[in-house]
């Protein structure tokens, strides 16, 4: 692979495509809309996920993944996000604690963790927003403190994506005025999961705050150097996740433009096709051109990535910042081409509109990708 | 490490820091983050550079911020991973 291009065309990963929809097709699809109704992945999909072993798939063989590759990664994560934006959450906060507990972690902790994360066994969120902390993540409050008896572990963090369903939680504290990271079992004594059943997206999602009441901490869950938290375990995480969320996003216009060009085709009203309206097809032309558009924004990050190039960052964060606007703006284009029907969830594109509105908020929302990516100085290259 | 590599990993910093930072007057010895907190995605992109360029891997026993505060700290943390 020596350019994008070549990713574009290569049998193999086309193969591969194919195989991910065949996968989602049986799997992931058929529980969709009940999930989002019930407000809870179905566990059928969770396990399915595990069987094929894309919880973990892109940790590395040594510890139990398959060292699934960014591109491949990126084309899994659009295929599951076109049927299922609450699927592919999972995998996204699941994955981004490993690669980052893989990347900063200390020797004992990667191997008394990562083999049961690789497998998809323990299952793993991340805990860095609080009330007053978003955008800003530096404002976090979480208190790691040392006293005689240990280490202890105190505060409120807010919308933790399957925070209802982790065995692990990556969380970001201060300890001593220093950011730091450490991993936490869901299991400890003082630890609250209170569920978020209220939310417009991601219904599925089994999002729950946490709070952390004098949980004690063994020195060894700490990951990376305490002072690092934020600015390197922080950043990697948010990084990885915007990555994959930038994917389920093109996965949700690739389904918008597909479902609305059947619609269009097939849909009569006053004796012509929706499809023969020239202001139909404007619309369709928009969509149709922004989701190759991502699709291309986003292979291109998945190959920086893959031959780790430093801007590798600020292309993340390209493909991330136009995807999720345009899959907002297709999903609200296939809901309107489908009239009263797309308000209805008989049909996925409310929920894709739906879904589609919180890519554009979290892991950076658009206008935090706004001021840096236009305020990069490299960006004249 | 010959004072020709040393040269190299020092001219690699300091090509990105210049085009980074917007300075052309950037010291070796230059104290680069005074309120030791680092920008994440300078940070970030620093770590992928210095692994990319000189073929280490960066590992969670060497963040501190010693060995980031200046394009020689950076060096010497590069010379010291090449040599290990």
């Amino acid at each position: 692979m020596s350019c994008t291009a070549d990713v574009i065309e290569s049998p193999d990963l086309a193969e591969k495509r194919r195989a991910f929809r065949r996968f989602v097709d049986e799997h992931v699809r058929p529980h969709a809309t009940a999930s989002d109704r019930a407000g809870r992945l179905e566990p059928a999909v969770v396990d399915a996920l595990r069987r094929a072993g894309y919880l973990g798939a892109p940790l590395s063989k040594a510890v139990g993944g398959c060292g699934m590759t960014a591109v491949v990664y990126g084309l899994l994560t659009r295929e599951i996000g076109r049927a299922c934006s609450s699927a592919r959450t999972l995998l996204t906060v699941h994955d981004l604690v490993g690669l980052t507990l893989q990347r900063w972690g200390s020797a004992r902790l990667k191997a008394a963790i990562l083999p049961h994360l690789a497998q998809g066994g323990a299952l793993a969120a991340i805990a860095l927003s609080e009330e007053d902390a978003g955008s800003n993540a530096a404002a976090i409050t979480t208190a790691l403190s040392q006293s005689r008896d240990g280490y202890r572990l105190n505060g409120a963090k807010r919308w933790v994506s399957f925070g209802q369903l982790a065995d692990w939680f990556l969380v970001f504290a201060r300890w001593e005025g220093r950011f730091t990271a450490l991993m936490v079992p869901g299991a400890i004594h003082g630890l609250l999961r209170r569920p978020v059943t209220s939310m417009l997206s991601i219904r599925a999602g089994m999002m729950a705050d946490i709070e952390f009441h004098d949980c004690e901490i063994h020195p060894d869950w700490i990951v990376g150097r305490p002072g690092f938290g934020l600015s390197h375990v922080g950043a990697t995480a948010i990084d990885f996740g915007r990555y994959s969320i930038a994917c389920g996003a093109v996965g949700i216009a690739d389904a918008c433009v597909s479902a609305s060009i059947s619609h269009a085709r097939e849909r009569s009203q006053a004796g012509s096709k929706l499809i023969d309206h020239q202001l139909v097809r404007a619309r369709l032309t928009r969509m149709v051109a922004g989701a190759r558009a991502a699709g291309l924004l986003c292979l291109r990050a998945g190959y920086l990535r893959d031959t780790a190039e430093p801007q590798a960052l600020i292309e993340t964060m390209i493909a991330k910042y136009f995807a999720c606007g345009h899959a907002a703006a297709a999903a609200n284009d296939a809901v309107h081409l489908f009239g009263a029907r797309g308000l209805t969830d008989e049909y996925p594109l409310e929920r894709f509109l739906r879904d589609a509105k919180a890519l554009e908020i979290i892991e950076g929302s658009t206008e935090i990708h706004e001021t840096t990516i236009g305020g990069d100085p490299l960006l004249e290259r | 490490m010959s004072i020709e590599s040393q040269l190299t990993a020092q001219s690699v910093i300091r090509t990105f820091l210049t085009d980074q930072l917007g300075r052309a007057d950037i010291a070796v010895d230059d104290e680069l983050f005074p309120s030791g907190f680092l920008n994440s995605l300078l940070a970030m992109q620093l770590i992928a550079l210095l692994e990319k360029s000189f073929a280490i891997r960066i590992e969670d026993e060497d963040l501190d911020i010693a060995n980031f505060s200046s394009i020689a700290c950076m060096t010497n943390l590069v010379n010291r991973k090449r040599a290990s």
